[in-house]
C-alpha cells in the first residue's frame, strides 16, 4: 500500500472513530440527563438499566471501532512528526550576539518594537489576571456569599463570578501567546539580516546547593508535621473519612 | 505478530503504574462484595489520586483528606499537610507519572487511535486552571464551610471524576448496592456528565485531567525542583536543541518544571545525555536514563538487582492482595435471630450512650425499646448531608414531642459531636447519642453496620412503637419524607 493510500485509510478511520466516540458520549450523557429529568425519584437499579439499554448499540459499535484501530495502527504507520519548534532557542542565540555596532538604526528600532509589543501584551495579561483574581477573591472570601444550607446554589453563583474573572484573562492570554509566537518569528527574520554567527548558549549558574538546602528543610518540616499530627491523633479523622462512604464525594447524593 | 507485541508491550513505566494501581486497590474482595475496606491501613494517604470510596482502596485519598482536615482540626491538618509535603519533596510530580492510578487510566484512554490535539499556547494557558481549582475548590470553599461547621469537600463533590468512576460507578455496579440508586440526583447527573466529558477529552488530549484540572498535580508540581527523585537537566551538557520539549506531551517549558511528570521519555531523545534521573546514588546509577546499553556499569549486577527487586515487589503485591482478601469486611450481626435490620423486622437492640453538649451523660437509650415511634438517624459532623438535614429531625422532634422519639446517633463517636451539639442544638428535642464501637470490637460491630449501614451517611430508620422497622432511608431525607413516614405510624 502506498503512503497516499495509507493516509486515506487513516483519515477515513479517524473520521469514523471520532464520530462514533462523540455519538457514544452524547448518548451516555443524554441517557443520564433523561433519567434525571423524566425518571421517578427515587430511582431503581432496573429503571436506570432500562434507560441505558437503548444506547448499548452505539457504545458497542464505538468499542468495535476502537478495537479495529489497535489492529490497523501497526499496519499503517504514520509519517514522522514535524521538526521541533526551535523559535525561542534561535531567538535567544541570535540575541546573545553583540549587536550594538553592526545593527543599523532602522533594524534596531524594528527589533525593539517587536520586543516592546511582546512585553506590553505580557504585562496586560498579567494585569488582567491579577485583576480577575482580585475580584474573584473579594467575592470568594466573603462568607455571606456561601450559604450554609443552599450550598449548590452558592457554588453555581460563585461559578458565574469565576467565569468572567478567569475567562477574560484566559482569552486575552491566548491572543497574547499567539501574538508572541508571530512576533518572535518576525524578530528572528529581522535578526537574521545582521551578519555574525550565533553565540553558543551560556550555561546557567549552578543553584544545586540552595536547592539541596530547601529540599532538606522541607523534608524535616514534613516529617515534623506528620509526627505532630500523628501523636495528636490527627490520623483519626482521616480514618473516619476513609472508612465511611462520602456519598457526595462520589457523586451519589 | 511480533510487530504487534513490540508495538503494544507495556513500557517499564506502564508496569509500575499498573503495579501501584493494583497495590493501592489491593482489596479485590471489595469489588466482589460491594463493600469498601474499613480496616486500619486507611489511616495512610496514598500518594496518587485514588478515591477512598473505591471498593478496592486500601488507603485514603490525599485530596479528600486535605479537604476534610480543614474541618477536623489542627492535628489532622498537620498530619495530612505533612504527608502531602513529604510525598511532594520526595517525588514531586513523579507521582503523577509513575504512581497515580488515574494517570494510568488517562494514558490508556489516550492510546485509543484517534487524531490527537497537540500542545499549544492554549493548552499551556489551560494548565494554570488547576491552580485556580486548587485555591478555590480545595482550599477556600472547604475552609469557609469548615468555619461554619459544615464539611464540604468541594473538589470531590463537584469535580473529581476519580470518585465518580472508582467510587460511585464501582459501587453502583454491584447488585448488593441496589439501594444506592435511590440517592441519585442532580449531583450524580452533573458528575456523570463531567466524567464522560473528561473520558472523551482524555482520548483526544494527553492526560487532560492531569494537565488542566488535577489539584493534586498542582501541589506536587510546586516541589518538582527540590524533589529528591525525578528528572533533572544538566545545563552544562544541554545544547538547547529543544528536542525534549517537543517530544514531551505535557505543557512543559523546560525539563523538571512544575508540569513535568518525570516520565523520563525525553531522556531517550536527548542527543547529549543532558537529562538524567536525580536521587540518592544507591538507588539511581549516574546516567542510567541515557547511557547506551553497552556502557552501563556492572550490567550483570544491575540485572540481578532488577530481578530481585521485581520479585520483591510481586511478593509485596501478592501479600497485600492475600491479606485484604482474608479480612472480614461484612457486617457482623448479633446472634439474636428473632430480630433483624430489614423493613418488617424487629430492630436489633443496642444501648447507645446519650450525649449532650457537655459530653457523654452516662445514660443509655435503646432505639428498639423506647415504646414510642422512633426515628433513628445516623449522622456525623464530618458529613455535609447529615448536618444539612439535622434541622428536619429537630423540627419533627419538636412537632411530635409527645408521640415520637428522634435519636441522632453520631457515627464513629468522634470528639467533635458535643461541641457541635452545644453550638447548634443546645435545647433540641432530639436525643443525641454516640454509636461506639465496643471495646475490642471492630467497625463492623457498631450499631450502624449492625442495622445494615453500608458505609454511607446519613442513614435513617423509622421504627413503630413495638420496635419494628417500617422505613429505611439511605442518604438524605427531606422534612416531607420524614413527616410522611411518621404520620403513617402516629
Amino acid at each position: 500500500m502506498t503512503e497516499k493510500q495509507r493516509k486515506t485509510v487513516r483519515l477515513v478511520y479517524f473520521v469514523l472513530v471520532t464520530a462514533a466516540l462523540l455519538v457514544a458520549a452524547v448518548c451516555l450523557m443524554s441517557a443520564c440527563v433523561s433519567i434525571y429529568r423524566t425518571g421517578d425519584h427515587p430511582f431503581s437499579r432496573e429503571a436506570v438499566a432500562a434507560a441505558f439499554a437503548p444506547i448499548a448499540v452505539p457504545v458497542f459499535v464505538c468499542l468495535g471501532l476502537v478495537a479495529v484501530g489497535f489492529i490497523l495502527h501497526p499496519l499503517l504507520p504514520a509519517a514522522a512528526d514535524a521538526a521541533p519548534d526551535r523559535d525561542e532557542v534561535t531567538l535567544g542565540r541570535l540575541l546573545a550576539r553583540d549587536l550594538g555596532e553592526v545593527c543599523n538604526p532602522e533594524l534596531a528600532s524594528a527589533i525593539r518594537r517587536e520586543y516592546r509589543a511582546r512585553q506590553l501584551h505580557r504585562w496586560l495579561s498579567v494585569g488582567l489576571l491579577t485583576a480577575g483574581a482580585a475580584v474573584f477573591l473579594w467575592y470568594a472570601l466573603n462568607v455571606d456569599h456561601f450559604h450554609r444550607t443552599e450550598i449548590n446554589a452558592s457554588m453555581i453563583a460563585a461559578m458565574w463570578v469565576l467565569l468572567p474573572c478567569m475567562g477574560i484573562p484566559f482569552a486575552y492570554g491566548v491572543f497574547a501567546a499567539y501574538h508572541r509566537r508571530r512576533s518572535i518569528r518576525r524578530e528572528i527574520a529581522l535578526l537574521r539580516q545582521i551578519p555574525g554567527a550565533p553565540a553558543p548558549a551560556a550555561a546557567a549558574p549552578n543553584k544545586d546547593k540552595w536547592l539541596a538546602v530547601a529540599r532538606y528543610a522541607v523534608l524535616v518540616l514534613a516529617v515534623g508535621m506528620v509526627l505532630y499530627g500523628w501523636l495528636a491523633d490527627g490520623w483519626m479523622d482521616v480514618l473516619t473519612k476513609a472508612i465511611n462512604i462520602c456519598t457526595e464525594c462520589i457523586g451519589l447524593g | 505478530m511480533k510487530n504487534f507485541i513490540q508495538k503494544y508491550w507495556p513500557s517499564k513505566r506502564k508496569w509500575m503504574q499498573l503495579y501501584f494501581a493494583l497495590l493501592f486497590n489491593a482489596n479485590l474482595k471489595g469489588f466482589v462484595s460491594g463493600n469498601i475496606y474499613t480496616g486500619s491501613t486507611k489511616v495512610a494517604c496514598v500518594p496518587g489520586l485514588n478515591c477512598y470510596s473505591c471498593p478496592g482502596a486500601v488507603g485514603a485519598c490525599p485530596l479528600g483528606s486535605l479537604q476534610g482536615s480543614f474541618q477536623a482540626g489542627k492535628s489532622t491538618l498537620f498530619y495530612v499537610g505533612g504527608v502531602l509535603l513529604l510525598y511532594g519533596v520526595l517525588f514531586g510530580r513523579m507521582i503523577c507519572g509513575w504512581l497515580c492510578p488515574f494517570g494510568l487510566i488517562q494514558e490508556l484512554l489516550h492510546k485509543i487511535k484517534t487524531p490527537k490535539l497537540k500542545k499549544s499556547p492554549v493548552t499551556r494557558l489551560l494548565s494554570y486552571l488547576k491552580y485556580v481549582i486548587l485555591v478555590f475548590l480545595v482550599v477556600i470553599v472547604p475552609v469557609l464551610y469548615a468555619l461554619r461547621d459544615t464539611p464540604l469537600p468541594a473538589f470531590c463533590k463537584y469535580i473529581c471524576p476519580a470518585g465518580t468512576l472508582e467510587g460511585g460507578i464501582s459501587l453502583l455496579a454491584n447488585k448488593v448496592n441496589a439501594s444506592y440508586f435511590s440517592m441519585l440526583g442532580p449531583i450524580f447527573t452533573w458528575k456523570f456528565l463531567l466524567l464522560v466529558s473528561i473520558t472523551l477529552g482524555c482520548i483526544f488530549v494527553f492526560r487532560l485531567f492531569c494537565r488542566f484540572i488535577c489539584p493534586l498535580g498542582a501541589i506536587y508540581g510546586l516541589f518538582n525542583r527540590i524533589s529528591v527523585f525525578g528528572i533533572k537537566l544538566e545545563r552544562q551538557k544541554c545544547v538547547d536543541c529543544n528536542k525534549c520539549i517537543s517530544h514531551c506531551q505535557m505543557d512543559i517549558r523546560h525539563v523538571g518544571d512544575p508540569e513535568c511528570i518525570s516520565c523520563g521519555e525525553c531522556a531517550a531523545v536527548c542527543p547529549t545525555g543532558a537529562i538524567r534521573w536525580k536521587g540518592p546514588k544507591v538507588l539511581v546509577a549516574p546516567g542510567a536514563a541515557t547511557a547506551p546499553a553497552a556502557e552501563k556499569p556492572n550490567r550483570r549486577k544491575r540485572l540481578v538487582t532488577r530481578i530481585v527487586a521485581g520479585l520483591l515487589m510481586l511478593a509485596v503485591l501478592a501479600g497485600a492482595i492475600g491479606y485484604y482478601w482474608t479480612q472480614d469486611s461484612g457486617p457482623a450481626g448479633p446472634a439474636d435471630t428473632q430480630r433483624g435490620n430489614q423493613v418488617g423486622d424487629v430492630c436489633y437492640s443496642y444501648p447507645l450512650d446519650v450525649v449532650t453538649g457537655d459530653g457523654v451523660t452516662g445514660e443509655t437509650v435503646d432505639p428498639s425499646a423506647t415504646g414510642r415511634v422512633t426515628v433513628l438517624n445516623f449522622w456525623g459532623t464530618w458529613c455535609t448531608p447529615c448536618v444539612n438535614e439535622l434541622p428536619y429531625f429537630d423540627r419533627i422532634a419538636t412537632e411530635y414531642a409527645d408521640r415520637v422519639t428522634v435519636i441522632a446517633a453520631h457515627g464513629m463517636a468522634t470528639a467533635t459531636a458535643p461541641a457541635y451539639i452545644a453550638q447548634y442544638y443546645p435545647d433540641s428535642a432530639i436525643v443525641f447519642a454516640n454509636d461506639y464501637i465496643p471495646e475490642g470490637g471492630t467497625y463492623e460491630n457498631g450499631y450502624y453496620t449492625t442495622l445494615g449501614g453500608r458505609g454511607t451517611y446519613p442513614y435513617t430508620l423509622v421504627l413503630d412503637e413495638t420496635g419494628v422497622i417500617t422505613h429505611i432511608f439511605y442518604s438524605s431525607v427531606t422534612y416531607e419524607m420524614l413527616k410522611e413516614a411518621v404520620d403513617e405510624l402516629v
